[in-house]
């Protein structure tokens, strides 16, 4: 853990708008459950944002690999649009093995997008976290991370720009706290946001638990039993479920600063100083001729 | 070792010449080509003739007119040397055409970087010799292709093919024999696996958001390499209207190649021996212009004399398929009963 945490809060109104984030994930849980709340919450202070997921999530989903990768898909959008996303991205690389992928294919991906949508800030894996066992995500995260900086480099992938796609630096990283043991320093309140965390989780069907509620509902009315906290219909339980049994790190993150519900990230700001330091000396130190 | 011909000047070049279908028996597998020895880099040593030649002659106005072209080479001097004068023949028929150099041809130069600024030059000034409309460079590093990520690749010519529509590619055989330059056949596998993707909606569809849209590639024109690269030739090409285009986008080439300004420092080294060659001129440009006409495009005229043309480039061309579900409809037409 960073020894200085900040605590970014909900602000009021819309200081974010006209900046544009891109949320980049490998499956499809992965932005709900690292950070559903801060999209959400980016998004209602003005922010718009896209979502983009680089894996098929063909290994999760109960069915074929083939009955996998529609299921995700056809699920990614709905958690989109939970959370409040402008447009989703799917580039399908195969789950599980895209530490076989050409980077560079990947990332000259990111690169066009990030121009074409005029990204400001990413929200992605840290390529750099600790404990890491899957692949897809250090791939993920470096590729974002590479891309980031190359999107404002004009003799990078220079056809973009007869395209009429101009170079785009990305300045702003929230990198997800993804396993215990990975590096934070910025911790955001999601108190408001947590029932659109919510709804995206419910939305993870084929990976990520989001009918559990509802399955567990139907093991126990088969065992002649119910659980009031489930309800009385799939939807509500579901969301019960995740509220009850799902959320608990984020609790406890937020407990740590008086919060209800926080996430963790490691933010890198790159923003530019209003002034460069030459700037300023020549400001405080030019004289007449 | 004489050099043995199958394919003789007058019989089979006649029945080329009528559009006919050649029958095997004239169609040779490896035929030996006839050579200088003036360059290597020219005609390879063999080419297999395919049982349909044909030979592609100049078409009056501009029947192109609206349609793209992409000349695509992995080094500067591979379109110039093998399909000049195709590319600017085709253009001259209404292409709109554009030049596309996958490396960034640092192996040939003083240092490598006066190698790659030199060739980028050249690639510019060969592009205008031939009247494209732009020159492109993906500057990978030369001779190290192999080592590139194919499908990168693939993926900015797919994304240029989209942008410019591109209808027709000229471009290295991807199957050539016996190649020795890995560059040529990254550049090759790349530029035609492109030439479909380009059209299929799902490959890429960001491209879609970003205003492009799917076009697929339906022409292609192989070219082999020299002197070892034979592929298979369906096509021969009359090249005599440009064959000036043709020198003059190689004397363009001054950082590699045998040609560029090769002319005049030879006119130069005769002269420091107290002689000097009466086609060379009397200046620097005239000796340029003539040694390469003379000698490095001497086995492209022997290639057209095999088919009674002046000059001539070789290629395997792969053409529009055919609309499968128009036959279809066709049929049913032509059999189609009353329910």
């Amino acid at each position: 853990m960073a020894e200085n945490i900040t605590v970014e809060r909900d602000q009021q109104g819309q200081p974010n708008k006209g900046k544009v984030f891109a949320a980049v994930h490998a499956h499809l849980d992965d932005v709900p459950y690292y950070a559903g709340g801060l999209c959400a919450k980016l998004i209602r202070e003005g922010y718009t944002g896209y979502l983009i997921r680089t894996s098929n999530d063909e290994k999760r989903g109960g069915g074929t690999a083939a009955e996998n990768i529609l299921s995700n898909e056809q699920e990614h959008v709905k958690v989109a649009a939970a959370l409040g996303f402008a447009d989703t991205f799917d580039f399908y690389y195969q789950n599980h093995e895209m530490n076989n992928i050409s980077s560079l294919d990947l990332r000259a991906r990111l690169i066009l997008l990030f121009r074409m949508l005029k990204v400001d800030t990413v929200v992605t894996f840290n390529p750099w976290g600790q404990l890491e066992e899957n692949p897809d995500h250090w791939v993920t995260g470096r590729a974002v991370e590479e891309a980031c900086w190359m999107a404002g480099v004009e003799t990078d992938y220079p056809e973009h720009m007869e395209a009429g796609h101009a170079p785009k630096t990305v300045t702003e990283r929230y990198y997800f706290y993804a396993r215990p043991g990975q590096p934070y320093n910025r911790v955001v309140e999601i108190g408001a946001h947590v029932e659109k965390k919510i709804d995206s989780i419910v939305e993870c069907r084929a990976q990520g638990g989001g009918n559990e509620g509802s399955l567990l509902r139907a093991r126990l009315a088969k065992q002649g039993k119910r659980l009031p906290l489930l309800g009385n219909d799939d939807r509500t339980a579901d969301r019960a479920y995740v509220r009850q049994f799902l959320l608990d790190r984020y609790q406890e993150f937020g407990a740590e600063h008086g919060l209800s519900y926080a996430e963790r990230f490691f933010y890198i700001d790159h923003r530019p100083p209003a002034k460069s330091k030459v700037e300023e000396y020549v400001e405080r130190n030019a004289v007449s001729l | 070792m004489e050099r043995r011909m199958f394919l003789g000047g007058g019989a089979a070049a006649g029945a080329v010449m009528a559009q006919q279908a050649a029958t095997p028996a004239q169609t040779a597998a490896a035929v030996r080509m006839r050579s200088s020895g003036y360059s290597p880099f020219t005609t390879p040593d063999y080419y297999t003739f395919a049982n349909d030649l044909t030979i592609e002659r100049n078409q009056t106005g501009k029947p192109h007119a609206g349609k793209v072209l992409a000349a695509i080479q992995a080094h500067s001097d591979d379109i110039t040397l093998y399909a000049g004068g195709l590319v600017a023949k085709l253009i001259d028929e209404g292409y709109t055409g554009y030049l596309i150099r996958i490396s960034n041809d640092e192996a040939a130069g003083r240092t490598l970087g006066h190698g790659v600024v030199q060739n980028e030059i050249d690639n510019r000034e060969a592009a205008k010799a031939l009247g494209c409309k732009k020159a492109y460079t993906f500057y990978y590093r030369n001779h190290r292709m192999d080592d590139c990520a194919e499908i990168e690749i693939r993926q900015r010519l797919i994304f240029l093919y989209r942008l410019l529509q591109v209808d027709t590619i000229v471009t290295m055989d991807p199957y050539n024999h016996y190649e020795e330059n890995p560059d040529h056949l990254v550049a090759g596998r790349a530029a035609e696996a492109a030439c479909w993707l380009a059209g299929a909606s799902k490959d890429y569809p960001e491209h879609f958001k970003a205003g492009l849209k799917p076009h697929s590639v339906r022409e292609k024109y192989y070219h082999a390499r020299s002197p070892q690269g034979h592929n298979l030739v369906n096509r021969i090409v009359d090249i005599s209207s440009y064959i000036d285009h043709k020198v003059r986008c190689n004397v363009a080439n001054k950082g590699k190649g045998p040609a560029g300004e090769n002319g005049s420092r030879f006119r130069a080294e005769l002269a420091r021996q107290g002689k000097k060659l009466a086609l060379l001129g009397d200046d620097d440009d005239t000796a340029n212009v003539q040694y390469v006409k003379h000698f490095l495009m001497e086995d492209w005229r022997l290639l057209g004399e095999q088919f009674g043309l002046g000059y001539a480039e070789a290629f395997r061309y792969i053409g529009p398929q055919p609309d499968y579900r128009e036959r279809i409809r066709q049929y049913a037409e032509k059999h189609a009963t009353a329910l």
